[in-house]
C-alpha cells in the first residue's frame, strides 16, 4: 500500500517541499572536540568493558 | 578527529571489543570455524576512512548547512558512525558453515555493537575522570557495562540488539544512525544512573 498524500501532496512532492526548509529541522547538538577530550585524559585505557559475560551467558549453552 | 585520537579509539574501542567477542567461545570453536578478527593496519585504516565518510555524510544530512560544517557532533552520534564503519569493514571472518553458531555468523554485527559501546564508554570515562572523582571511582567499580533486564521469553538486551542489527541488514534496510545513537544515549543514561546512585540493580537471577 502506498503512503497517503500529505495535504494534497504526494509523498515525493512533500519530501521535496520539506527539504527546502530543512534547516528548521537540523539537530541542535554541540559537543566538545574528540581530539581535545582524548588529549586531556590521564587514563587512556578503557576501564569498563561493554562486553558483559553475564549478558552473553546464554550463548555458552548453544550446542556446537 | 585526528589519527592519534582514532588510534586510541581503535585500540580501546574496536580491538578490545574484538578480543572480548572472540573469547565468548573456546579455542576449539574458534579453530573449528576458523573464527578470526582482522586487526591489521589495512583494516584499521579502512575503518577510519569509512568512518570519516559516514560522519561527514551524516552531518550534512541532519545537522547544519555548509556554513556550519565545523560544528561538532556528540559522542553518541560519533559512536554510531563507528558502528556503521566497523560493520562495513567486516573485520570478523569465519568458515562458511551452516552449523556455525549464529553468534559466530553474526559476529560482525556484534563487533559493530560492542565497538560503538566501548567508544561511548571511553568518553563517559573521560567525563567522569575530568569532572567528578567520586563518580569516577564508582564508574571503575562497574568493570562491565550494565544493560536493562528483559522479561522471560525474550532475548537478553544485547542479544536482542545484535539480532536486530543482523535482521535489518539482511533484509537490506539501511543503517539508521539517528536511532542507533539514541539507543546508545539510553544505555549510557542507564549506566549513569547506576554509577551516580540514582538506581540500584539486583543481581541477575538465572533464566528459567
Amino acid at each position: 500500500m502506498e503512503r497517503s498524500n500529505v495535504s494534497g501532496m504526494s509523498i515525493d512532492e512533500y519530501r521535496r517541499w520539506m527539504k527546502e526548509d530543512i534547516d528548521d529541522l537540523f539537530l541542535i547538538n554541540e559537543s566538545d572536540s574528540v581530539d581535545e577530550i582524548i588529549k586531556n585524559m590521564n587514563e587512556t585505557k578503557l576501564l569498563v568493558s561493554a562486553v558483559n559475560a553475564v549478558e552473553l551467558q546464554s550463548l555458552k549453552d548453544i550446542k556446537i | 578527529m585526528n589519527e592519534t585520537s582514532y588510534n586510541v579509539l581503535w585500540t580501546e574501542g574496536i580491538e578490545k571489543a574484538g578480543v572480548s567477542i572472540l573469547s565468548v567461545f573456546s579455542d576449539d570453536v574458534r579453530d573449528k570455524y576458523n573464527w578470526r578478527c582482522d586487526f591489521s593496519a589495512k583494516k584499521r585504516n579502512e575503518v577510519f576512512s569509512r568512518y570519516k565518510e559516514i560522519h561527514d555524510e551524516f552531518r550534512n544530512k541532519y545537522f547544519y548547512g555548509d556554513d556550519d560544517y565545523l560544528k561538532l557532533m556528540d559522542i553518541h552520534k560519533v559512536a554510531a558512525c563507528f558502528a556503521e564503519a566497523v560493520l562495513e569493514a567486516s573485520l570478523m571472518s569465519f568458515k562458511k558453515d551452516r552449523k556455525a553458531p549464529w553468534f559466530v555468523k553474526c559476529s560482525n554485527y556484534a563487533l559493530a555493537f560492542y565497538s560503538s559501546l566501548n567508544i561511548m564508554t571511553f568518553f563517559l570515562q573521560a567525563e567522569y575522570e575530568k569532572k567528578n572523582a567520586k563518580h569516577f571511582e564508582e564508574y571503575k567499580k562497574l568493570k562491565v557495562l550494565r544493560y536493562p533486564s528483559t522479561t522471560i521469553g525474550h532475548d537478553t538486551y544485547t542479544i536482542g540488539r545484535i539480532k536486530s542489527m543482523a535482521l535489518k541488514d539482511i533484509q537490506l534496510e539501511s543503517f539508521d544512525l539517528l536511532a542507533y545513537a539514541d539507543m546508545l544515549y539510553w544505555i549510557e543514561f542507564y549506566n549513569r544512573q547506576i554509577i551516580e546512585g540514582q538506581i540500584s540493580i539486583k543481581p541477575r537471577l538465572p533464566r528459567a
